[in-house]
Parts: structure tokens; C-alpha cells; sequence
């Protein structure tokens, strides 16, 4: 794509008072970056890098308006008066960087969590949260008029503050939602029973924040427009009129899709194809006449963003992840680099921080993101040095393109004929097609490099002689796991999920897999065996199947699609042995067993290190210095390897 | 002087170089009130307050001893030297209450995830841990050489802080036990193989320890009675471990566990469906072999119970941690002969490890100042600033605490119950089985009522104009909740718990994701029901897990025959069968025939009494007729409003 092609996305979008420089939004996520509650440095940092790669307009993380709002630990408190000197410094920074900046502001309602907040969660309705079963508290009037008050408050602190503007939140994670859906509200007061009641204490909120503001600054609705729940939430079907009724005094509308029973649509992995909300928000900007409409929903391709820009079904798109994965890309796509740009791969494997444990956002493959205050910078090696890289997967391939980057002269081989290790792997297996985008997005920048690649190569003592490295990095990465504690692991007819995606799956009828992760590689050899048409079934001591999706949101997908699949799931059981014609089973918890007829066993465990040739290394040459990196460390995710990669790169 | 109830108990012991006053050991946990990954004031006030209520000795929660340990947000970092400042100003108030303090300290090792650390994890050899499930590196020589220094670096920071000793966690979440566990630990070099080699590292750690601290300051270790997997450390290991190191010298004393935090936590800090004491057998098995102390644990919650376990010759000191953090005063009740008032731990796991397993500073179900001493320890919260009369209208959890707690800050209180006995739902709760000591939590109240001179009146059932009419200052309804009927033909839990006939096959259906159901359904298999239980969700008793219920609930009604079907959305209830989804494939399914139907769903608030004086009065509410939830919800609520009044 030319600059050309990408030329409505970085057209400019006027808004209210003020102009983005771009048609590309970072909107609001959770990010746990915020200190005591306020935006800090770290924060700060993140979304400054954000700016300085040129997208044109920042909303905020999501600011609380009331303490009764506490949805995630680190969540911001947006009535801390304390909160007009945080959003000044942090529009301070943006600005300077050329970012219009909007602050959003939220109550999420029902959608927190009482073990956090120590009291009653609010709601319209005594409906429990389908997910946690939390009964919340049925809203009296004096709460809903706190409600709008702290909504009117904090807009008139961002607006003191300097900032561009304010979003209020009626999206995936909102009360303002929950009294929009007659799946959550069923007051008979004036704040339900009909559309237009239920609809009542959007406009509220919004006229309080509207006087706050004033008329030269944004007033921004995130709506919700399909709660994925036909059989009564807001349809997408009813969304164009529902928007047509709020839309009294706001400047953008960004329509969004999921809800409380659909939380994970909110940032969809790859089940949803790219820019699955797009006909949403085009039909909603039909309807609203005129008024900027934001889309949102997977768009992490600058040419899909621009298209539907192009097209008219939106005026702005929202690419946060893309732009967690690669804060240049608006710089690179108007500079004729779009080739350059980091793809974003959806896996939300870093991204997705809305959790217990408060880890920070970062990405995958970008793992500076959310540690940019902290993160080192690139600086020339006092002295080039010969770097022998060994291994062509993500671990690898970042160490050797930092090294070469800071001037060292580096040497890459590869005993495969291709680069790109185990993501290239799963993804030329058919399975988690993006995750060869990682691959290919590395091996693009080491083409670019003065890189000596060497593919089909080992690295063997007489390499090492001929070479004579000043260091050595090893990235030889990991090995399937021998089923050694298996009893008849050893028939013929078990194999690993390396063998299953590199085409070895022995038998013809029913296949079991072994499932000891709860991750992705059973998963991967489940839909491999599945597409092949051979019946399958997965096996579990954990309580369900593939447990650790649950971070990512992909959990309840996958679990529809193996079902579409036929795929047959049994958890909470114990192999006790692998038999001629099948395996032997008992409940983990119970003494009943069973016996579960197949003619292939696959073991999805965890890798063991390829780490042979570091002892060899070690033993024969101690004075070498060598450092390993990935998965020839310790079997891991994409996102160490290229961390420890890039690591290795920046202190060789 | 001998104490004439508890003479055991009340008896001082040598350990090492000091002397510890009594038996009763405030031993390591988790607490989550770290600030910045230091000790702060909240934790030096939650430890003080133990200290002031009579424990023999306290043991810190684990303090790490290495960056590449950081499995939890609010780990206190030791190996920052930065925290000795700390640990003098919380060792100086300690001791000022004449309570000698140690610390333990600890590396996590495999039990563990680079989250924070964005390092790889630490292990004997390259086994996942089935909790963080990620891969660790196998440690070469020079990492256990780097940890044998760090443990020794850390134990000086404890002794230039002022401890008077040290603990080794070398038990349920701790790189010392993986490499003490033949499951763990996998090693073909020095470190692996035989006891003896498995227990090297932690002889390296003791003699490195000793020898930058001296032989003074008193060095203890936790040694675990059995992982329980497959191939894992047991009884007979420690016991050997035990002996290797008393033959080496250095240690003055053992403490003692029982599984992993990671596999078997329901192990580690069982709730009340384990028996009280049910630990001691692995300290009993220690003292057979060494001369030198040895700490029991694992639910020892009263005096009476902790004496009968020492003169028993099972172990030297009992650690009572649940019991302490229930009521930090248990101690001092005992020895002043006070212990009908010592308020019990119910082992309910819901505020304490529940908390701690969200992330989340911990709690008690029972006493809503733990974790907040700094504001209400030492007599309590403060005296009410004028003294007014206040009814509180109802009985229940919210109800007691609220009226308990008003009228010790001087109101004058009287309590409504509309029932004859007070205790509301707790009164079904305790039921089921195993889960009478629940029931303890309404005993507890109800002393505290007594003592605070609540006028308690039973039976009364109290309208709006008659409240308007008394004349009260402040009315608070804790009015609880009524059972919401899910459907025709179909029984709820309450119904249940009140006597209903049923027949012999049953659904229980889970709606509520708590004991609620998976109680009821053990309850009816007990009674020789055919039982399955239904749930929407993917687990059924989503929650129990919190309280570390889910595993040994699932043993004990799978042994009695219980069906248990997660993923089955009930649509309709009729003729003893359910219209279900199942929720992954959008399949409807028709379940049963039952002869009988049970629904555990939420209730429904009982707020009428407090709409009807709203706005008439200075009215206030708690607990679930604000909106039904849990007991600790309840308590909590019900402390708050006596708080403001």
C-alpha cells in the first residue's frame, strides 16, 4: 500500500474545537500503569510514545467517577480532586507531541467487584453478574443523581486541566450500558420500562457533562451497539435508533460491540475476523447524520482502517492494539513505510490485563510496550564485535537485529531452511495464522540488516572454529517433552503436538490429547487432527478444557467452536495409561474409571530446552562466552524470547 | 508462676538463644499489606496488635531473597537492603510489647511466574508449576551458588533490623522444598538423587546463614509433612531432612507445614471441613527425631484444644494463625481465664485466603479490623461522640455486628429479631455437612451482644409505624433477604434446609457459584439421594476454590455418587425435567427426569421496611437487604454503619 492508499486514515478530523491530525484513535483500555490510582510517569510514558508516533487522537484509560466504581485495582479515580493536576501534566506531554487528547470517564457499575470495593456493587436491577454470580445493589435516586454529578465533576476537571475533551463510557464495561439494556435494567421507574427510560440516564450524564464543557470542547458517547445477547440486550438491529436518541450534545459516537455476557468481544482474538464491528458503526453513521462515528473491532490494519474510511463507514478508527504493537505506525504509513509496521497478531496474550493480578500491558512482540519509562535505549556497541546468533526463531532473530543495530557484525544460523522457529511452525500448520506474522516481521528486519544469514546450517565445532565469535548467543529453543512419566508413553502411536503439526499423526479413527498445559498447543493439535476429519477428544486434570484462554478472552470461543467441531472435551480426568487400542482413565477427584477407545495419543506438554549445545559449549569451550535466550532457556511464550532476545542483543 | 488452666501453654520455652513467652506462635502468612514491596506501618500495626493481645512469638510473613522471586505483586523484597530501616522500627515496637519476633525468609522458586519479574523463573530442574505454568530454568551451579549468598545476605539484613531469629520456608512454596522433593527436584548433579543430596542445598543455605550471622540469633525451618503427588516428598523425607540437620547443629528449632501452596493448597490452610489439628501428625513425626522444638499447626483454634495438643507430646508451640487473625487477643483472653470471649475462627477461608488468593489485602469474615489496626486495633474503634438510642432491626450477621459494635462505642442499642432465635441465615448455613463451625460465627456475635449490653428482643416483628414510633435516634434494617422462587414445581435451597420432602433422584441446580448448592447436594446424597448438580457456568461451585473447598467437596460427593454437570444453562423446569442449553454448543438438552428439583439462586433483598422509613427518619441498611450476598458482606456492612452512627 502507498501513502496514497492510506490517505483517509491520515486525513485530518475536526472535532468540536479542536483537529486530529489523523484519523488513527489509541482508545481507552485498562493498562495497570497508573500509580495510587492516578496517571503516573509510567503511565505518561506510554501514552507520550503513543503520541510521538503520530496518532492523531488519545482517549484517556478510563477515569471513575464516583468511588462506588472500582472495577479493576489500578483503576483511576476520576474523583480524586487530585486527578485535574494528573490529566494536566499528562496533556501537557501529549499535546507537545501533537496528540489531541480526551479524558473517558466511567462507572462500571455492576461489572466490578465487591471483594475490591468492600461494599455493594450498583445497578439498575437486582440481576446478577452472569460471570462472578455477584448480586449488586438496585440504584436509588440519590445514586443515580451522585452518578451524574461525578460524571459533571470529573469533565470539569479534565476541562480545567486543559484537555481536549471528554469521552463518557455507555460501552462493553459500563452502568450507563447497563441501564441502556433491558437485560439489566428492569426499573419501572423513569429510568426503565421503556427504550426511551432506559435511555434517560445517558442523556442525563450527558447534558450535566455537556455544561461542564462548554461548546468548545469534545464531548465523546462510547455506545455499545450490540451486547450480543439478542434475546433482550441492545441488537445491533436497534442500535442506529438508539443512537439517534442520545446523540443531543455529543461531537463523536464510537460504536462498540459486547457486553456483561459478552466481555470478550470487547477486544475479540482471532476468532472474530478483523473489523468485525465495522458494518455497526457504518450503520450507525448512517443513521446519526453527519456526526463523526469511530470504529472499532480488530482494526489493526492501516489498509482495512483506511478502507472503511474510504467507504464512509466511518470517520475515525480505533486501533489500539496496533498501536500497543508498533506506536509508529502512523509515522511509518505517511512516510511510505508501511511495510515496516509491527503488526499487531490479536493474540492478547500481553495486551489483556484486566485481572486479578495487575500485570502490566505489554505485547507480544512489542515488549517494550508499558515499560517505555523504564526501557533502555539503543546505543552503539563501544566496540563492534563478532556475534554468533545460533537459532532463527523470535529469540534469535531479535538478538541478532538489536546486535547488528548497535553496530555489531552478526552472524545467524539456522539449522532449518527457513526462519521464524516455532511461530513460523504453528503458523504454516494452519493453525493461529498470525503468529507467522511475528516471524515474518523479524526476518523482513534482518534483510534489511547487514546480517550474515545462514540457513540450513548447524552450528557445529568446525562452524565455530571457522567464525572464531567474540560471543556467542544461543537460541536453539525447546524440544518436545519425552513421556517419560507416562506409563505406555512409549507405544508407538503417542506423539507430540510437534509431530501432529509437522504432519504425523499415526492411526485413522479417534484421537486423545493429553492436555497439560491448558494452552494453546493442544488446541492447535485438536483443530489440526480435527480438520483432518478424524474425531477427537481432549483430555484434562484441570476442571476445563484449555483454562489458561481465560486471559485472553478466547475461553467461551474456542470452546463454541469445538463444539462446532465435534470436538469432545473431558476435564477433571487422570491418564492413568496409555494402552493398545486406547487410554485408561480415571476422575481425578473420584475412584471410577474408564476407558477411552483410540488409536493415536498426542502428549501436549511442556518442552524441554534444547540446550545440547550449550553443555557441549560449556564443557568444551568454558572460555566461550555464550549466553542462551527462549525457549533453549526455558520453554516459554513469543513474548521472553523476545525479550531475552533483545536483551542478549543490548548488552552483547 | 504455673498457669492453673493452661499450664502448657502459659509456660515459657528456650529456643535457640532466647526465651519465648508462651506457646503460641503467630506463624508466617501471607498478608498483602506490604507497601511497595516493603514493610510498612499497616503490616507493623497488624504484627503490633497480635503482639499486644498476648502471642508468644511472631514469624513475618516470607521475606524474598532474590529478584529472580516475585510470584505475588506485594512480596516484601529483603534482598533490598533498603528495608532494614523498616524491620528496626517494626522489631522496636514488637519488642516493646516484650514479643520476641522473627522473620522468615524464603525464594519461591518454581512456584512462581516471570509476570513481574520479566526474568525466567528459578528451579531445580524444568517442571512447570501446575498454578503459574510456566516453564522455569534448570539452575546451574552459579545460580545456587548466587542463592546460597542471597539467603545468607538477607538473614544479616533480618539481624541488623533487629530480629531475634530467622525462618527457612523450606515447605509449601519455597525452592528449598523443590529441591527436598524427589517430584521437584530431577537432578543427576550433587543436588539431586538421595535425601541426602536433595537436602544439600538447604545445608549449603544454613551454613552460609550461620556464618554471617553467628550462632546467636535463632535460626528455625519449615519442613512440609507431604506434598501428596505422585512421586513427591513425604513424611519419611522430612523426617530424614529433620535428622541430617539436627546432626549438623546449626538449627535451634522446626516449624512444619503440610503440602504445596501450588498443588495442594486446600492442604496447606484446610477450612473447616478438615479436622482441627489435622497437621500434627508431621510435627509429632519430627519430635521423634530431634531434641529441639518443633511447631504444630493446621487449624489449633482455642486455648483448650492448643493445651490438649502440647501435653499430647505432638509438638512444643502451636501456630494459631486463622485463630489470631480472627481475634489478635486469644492469647491474652486465655491467660486471663476470659475464654468464652475469645471470638473463634470459623476456618471459612473466605476473607483471609480468599483475599489473598485475589490479589487483595487480607480480611476476616469475622472481624472487619484485620488489616486496619493502625485505625481500630488496641480497644477498637473509638467512642461514639454522644451516646443515642438505636434499633436495629434484624438478627442476622449485619445485624449482630452492627448492634454489637454500636453499642460497645456507648449507644444505647436494642436489637429486632422477627424470629425466635438470632443468627438468620447462618442458622441454615450450618447445616450441612461439615460446616456447623459456621454456626460459631452467630456465637461469637451473640457474646459480643451480651457483653456490649444489647438489649436483644426475639420474636418481634417490627412495622414501619412503629419504628417511626420509638422514638430512636438511628434505626439500621439488616433485614436480609427472602428466598426468590425460580420457578413452579421446583424447591429452593431455604425450602430445603426447612424439612421439604423430596424424592430420591435430585438436581441440584448451582445458580449462586458458593456452598449453597454443593452443600445441599452433598447434604441429599448423605441422605441417599441420587444427586446431580447443574450449573450454567464451567465449574460448578465456581467460588469454592476461593475457600479451598473445590477439591475435597468434589472427593467427598463423587465418593457418594454425585453427578456434577458444569456448562448446562437451565431454560425451563417441568414435569421433573430441565430445559437446558449447553452453553458451548448452543445445544438444547433435556435433562433428567428427577423426582425432585432444588434451585440455589440468589434471594431477593428485604427492603421494605427500610423504603418505608426512608426519608422519615435517620435510617441506614446492611447487608443483604441491601443486596443478598455473603456473610462477610454482612459483618462488614453492618460494622460500617455502627461506625457512622
Amino acid at each position: 500500500m502507498t501513502v496514497s492508499a492510506s490517505a483517509a486514515l491520515l486525513e485530518p478530523l475536526p472535532l468540536a474545537g479542536v483537529t486530529a491530525r489523523n484519523r488513527l484513535v489509541f482508545a481507552p483500555h485498562c493498562t495497570n500503569l497508573a500509580e495510587g490510582g492516578l496517571p503516573g510517569e509510567r503511565l505518561a510514558a506510554y501514552f507520550e510514545r503513543r503520541a510521538s508516533g503520530g496518532v492523531g487522537l488519545i482517549v484517556l484509560e478510563e477515569a471513575q467517577v464516583h468511588p462506588s466504581s472500582h472495577p479493576y485495582q489500578r483503576a483511576i479515580r476520576g474523583y480524586d480532586p487530585a486527578i485535574r493536576g494528573a490529566f494536566r501534566r499528562l496533556g501537557e506531554r501529549l499535546h507537545a507531541r501533537g496528540a489531541v487528547v480526551i479524558a473517558q470517564l466511567s462507572h462500571c457499575g455492576m461489572q466490578g467487584t465487591g471483594h475490591i470495593l468492600k461494599r455493594a456493587l450498583w445497578a439498575p436491577s437486582a440481576v446478577p453478574n452472569p460471570a462472578t454470580l455477584e448480586m449488586p445493589k438496585v440504584m436509588e435516586p440519590e445514586d443515580i443523581a451522585v452518578v451524574v454529578e461525578g460524571f459533571a465533576r470529573a469533565a470539569s476537571w479534565a476541562a480545567q486541566a486543559g484537555l481536549d475533551g471528554v469521552e463518557v463510557n455507555a460501552g462493553q464495561y459500563s452502568l450507563l450500558r447497563q441501564f441502556l439494556s433491558g437485560l439489566t435494567n428492569q426499573r419501572t421507574d423513569g429510568y426503565g420500562g421503556g427504550q426511551d427510560e432506559r435511555a434517560r440516564l445517558i442523556r442525563e450524564v450527558i447534558a450535566a457533562v455537556r455544561r461542564e464543557l462548554g461548546t468548545g470542547l469534545v464531548l465523546g458517547l462510547r455506545l455499545c451497539g450490540d451486547e450480543l445477547a439478542p434475546w433482550a440486550g441492545i441488537t445491533p438491529e436497534q442500535a442506529p435508533e438508539l443512537a439517534v436518541g442520545l446523540v443531543e450534545g455529543v461531537d463523536y459516537l464510537s460504536v462498540v460491540i459486547g457486553s456483561i455476557y459478552s466481555v470478550e468481544a470487547t477486544r475479540a482474538g482471532l476468532d472474530k475476523p478483523p473489523g468485525y464491528a465495522l458494518e455497526l458503526a457504518a450503520a450507525v453513521r448512517r443513521a446519526v447524520d453527519g456526526l463523526p462515528v469511530f470504529a472499532s473491532g480488530s482494526l489493526v490494519d492501516a489498509e482495512q482502517a483506511s478502507a472503511a474510511i474510504a467507504a464512509g463507514k466511518a470517520d475515525a478508527c480505533e486501533m489500539t492494539r496496533a498501536l500497543i504493537a508498533d506506536p509508529d505506525l502512523p509515522h511509518k504509513l505517511a512516510h511510505g513505510a508501511r511495510h515496516r509496521i509491527r503488526p499487531c497478531i490479536r493474540c492478547n496474550q500481553d495486551c489483556m490485563v484486566r485481572s486479578a493480578s495487575n500485570a502490566a500491558v505489554s505485547c507480544v512482540h512489542n515488549p517494550e510496550a508499558g515499560y517505555e519509562s523504564q526501557w533502555p535505549p539503543l546505543a552503539q556497541a563501544p566496540q563492534a564485535r563478532s556475534v554468533l546468533v545460533v537459532g532463527g526463531g523470535p529469540a534469535g532473530m531479535e538478538a541478532a537485529r538489536i546486535a547488528c543495530l548497535r553496530g555489531h557484525r552478526v552472524t545467524l544460523v539456522e539449522r532449518s531452511e527457513e526462519l521464524g522457529g516455532m511461530p513460523r511452525m504453528v503458523a504454516a500448520s494452519g493453525q493461529r495464522a498470525t503468529f507467522g506474522l511475528v516471524a515474518a516481521w523479524l526476518s523482513a528486519r534482518l534483510a534489511e540488516l547487514p546480517i550474515d544469514v545462514r540457513l540450513g546450517v548447524e552450528a557445529t565445532p568446525s562452524l565455530l572454529a571457522e567464525l572464531e565469535p567474540e560471543t556467542v548467543v544461543l537460541a536453539t529453543g525447546g524440544r518436545s517433552r519425552p513421556p517419560d512419566d507416562l506409563p505406555g508413553g512409549h507405544l508407538r502411536r503417542v506423539v507430540s503436538v510437534r509431530d501432529v503439526l509437522g504432519g504425523r499423526l499415526p492411526g485413522k479413527g479417534r484421537v486423545a490429547i493429553i492436555d497439560r498445559q491448558g494452552s494453546y498447543p493442544a488446541i492447535d493439535a485438536a483443530r489440526f487432527t480435527a480438520e483432518r476429519g478424524r474425531p477427537v477428544t481432549i483430555l484434562t486434570e484441570d476442571s476445563f478444557v484449555s483454562g489458561q484462554l481465560g486471559a485472553t478472552g478466547e475461553l467461551m470461543p474456542w470452546h463454541r467452536a469445538a463444539a462446532a467441531l465435534e470436538i469432545e472435551f473431558r476435564s477433571l480426568v487422570t491418564v492413568l495409561k496409555v494402552e493398545s487400542g486406547g487410554v485408561r482413565l480415571r476422575q481425578r477427584f473420584g475412584a471410577e474409571e474408564s476407558f477411552l477407545e483410540v488409536d493415536c495419543v498426542v502428549v501436549a506438554d511442556y518442552e524441554l530446552a534444547e540446550d545440547s549445545l550449550y553443555q557441549r559449549l560449556r564443557e568444551g569451550r568454558p572460555e566461550l562466552e555464550v549466553r542462551r535466550v527462549g525457549d533453549c532457556l526455558a520453554p516459554r511464550r513469543a513474548l521472553h524470547a523476545i525479550l531475552e532476545g533483545g536483551r542478549a542483543g543490548g548488552e552483547v | 508462676m504455673r498457669h492453673p488452666q493452661f499450664p502448657y501453654l502459659f509456660s515459657p520455652l528456650r529456643v535457640g538463644s532466647i526465651t519465648i513467652p508462651n506457646r503460641i506462635v503467630f506463624s508466617a502468612h501471607l498478608t498483602n499489606l506490604a507497601e511497595h514491596n516493603k514493610p510498612g506501618a499497616d503490616l507493623t500495626a497488624y504484627y503490633e496488635e497480635r503482639a499486644r493481645g498476648g502471642a508468644g512469638l511472631i514469624i513475618s510473613e516470607e521475606q524474598s531473597v532474590h529478584p529472580t522471586d516475585h510470584p505475588y505483586e506485594r512480596l516484601i523484597k529483603a534482598f533490598d537492603e533498603s528495608v532494614i530501616p523498616l524491620y528496626d522500627e517494626l522489631t522496636r515496637r514488637i519488642h516493646a510489647l516484650g514479643t520476641p519476633i522473627f522473620a522468615q525468609i524464603n525464594h519461591n522458586g518454581g512456584q512462581a511466574a516471570s509476570t513481574y519479574t520479566r526474568q525466567p523463573v528459578w528451579a531445580p530442574s524444568a517442571i512447570a508449576d501446575p498454578l503459574f505454568r510456566e516453564v522455569p530454568k534448570e539452575m546451574e551451579q552459579a545460580d545456587i551458588d548466587e542463592v546460597v549468598r542471597a539467603y545468607a545476605r538477607v538473614a544479616r539484613h533480618c539481624q541488623l533490623g533487629g530480629f531475634d531469629g530467622i525462618e527457612l520456608q523450606c515447605s509449601h512454596s519455597s525452592m528449598v522444598r523443590q529441591f527436598l522433593s524427589p517430584y521437584a527436584n530431577r537432578r543427576i548433579d550433587a543436588y539431586g538423587g538421595t535425601v541426602e543430596k536433595r537436602a544439600r542445598l538447604v545445608r549449603q543455605i544454613i551454613a552460609a546463614i550461620r556464618e554471617q550471622v553467628g550462632r546467636d540469633l535463632v535460626l528455625g525451618v519449615r519442613l512440609p509433612g507431604d506434598e501428596f503427588l505422585e512421586g513427591g516428598l513425604t513424611l519419611e523425607h522430612s523426617v530424614e531432612t529433620a535428622r541430617l540437620l539436627d546432626a549438623d547443629g546449626l538449627v535451634d528449632y522446626f516449624n512444619t507445614s503440610l503440602g504445596t501452596a501450588t498443588h495442594t493448597l486446600y492442604m496447606v490452610e484446610g477450612s473447616m471441613h478438615l479436622p482441627p489439628g489435622y497437621q500434627l501428625f508431621t510435627a509429632a513425626a519430627l519430635r521423634q527425631v530431634t531434641e529441639l522444638p518443633v511447631v504444630g499447626v493446621g487449624r489449633i483454634k482455642d486455648p483448650v484444644q492448643a493445651e490438649q495438643v502440647l501435653a499430647g507430646g505432638a509438638c512444643d508451640l502451636v501456630g494459631m494463625v486463622r485463630q489470631q487473625i480472627a481475634d489478635p487477643h486469644t492469647a491474652l483472653k486465655a491467660r486471663q481465664g476470659r475464654v468464652e470471649e475469645i471470638r473463634l475462627c470459623i476456618s471459612c477461608n473466605q476473607e483471609c485466603i480468599g483475599r489473598e488468593g485475589l490479589n487483595l489485602d487480607l480480611g476476616c469474615i469475622e472481624n472487619p479490623a484485620t488489616g486496619h489496626e493502625r485505625e481500630f486495633g488496641g480497644s477498637g474503634p473509638p467512642p461514639a461522640a454522644r451516646r443515642r438510642r438505636v434499633l436495629v432491626v434484624g438478627g442476622g450477621p449485619a445485624g449482630m455486628q452492627c448492634a454489637a459494635l454500636a453499642a460497645r462505642r456507648g449507644h444505647r442499642v436494642t436489637l429486632a429479631e422477627a424470629g425466635a432465635e438470632l443468627g438468620g441465615q447462618v442458622r441454615l448455613a450450618v447445616k450441612v455437612p461439615n460446616r456447623a463451625e459456621f454456626g460459631d460465627l452467630v456465637r461469637n456475635l451473640a457474646g459480643e451482644l451480651r457483653r456490649a449490653g444489647v438489649e436483644v428482643r426475639t420474636g418481634v416483628r417490627l412495622e414501619a409505624e412503629e419504628v417511626l414510633g420509638g422514638g430512636w435516634d438511628a434505626v439500621v434494617c439488616c433485614t436480609g433477604a427472602l428466598p426468590a422462587s425460580p420457578a413452579g414445581g421446583v424447591l429452593s435451597v431455604w425450602e430445603v434446609m426447612r424439612g421439604a420432602e423430596l424424592g430420591d433422584a435430585v438436581a441440584v441446580v448451582d445458580m449462586v457459584g458458593f456452598h449453597q448448592a454443593t452443600s445441599t447436594a452433598e447434604w441429599l446424597a448423605e441422605r441417599g439421594h441420587r444427586v446431580e448438580v447443574v450449573a450454567s457456568s464451567l465449574l460448578v461451585g465456581q467460588d469454592l476454590g476461593l475457600t479451598l473447598d473445590y477439591e475435597n467437596w468434589h472427593r467427598r460427593v463423587l465418593a457418594m455418587g454425585v453427578r456434577i454437570r458444569p456448562g448446562l444453562a437451565p431454560l425451563s423446569y417441568g414435569d421433573g425435567l430441565i430445559q437446558a442449553v449447553e452453553v458451548a454448543s448452543g445445544r438444547q438438552v433435556e435433562l433428567g427426569p428427577y423426582d425432585s428439583i432444588v434451585v440455589a439462586n440468589h434471594g431477593r433483598a428485604d427492603d421494605g421496611l427500610y423504603m418505608s422509613l426512608k426519608g422519615r427518619l435517620e435510617v441506614h441498611r446492611a447487608g443483604d437487604c441491601v443486596a443478598p450476598r455473603r456473610a462477610g458482606n454482612a459483618v462488614q456492612e453492618g460494622y460500617e454503619v455502627a461506625l457512622s452512627l
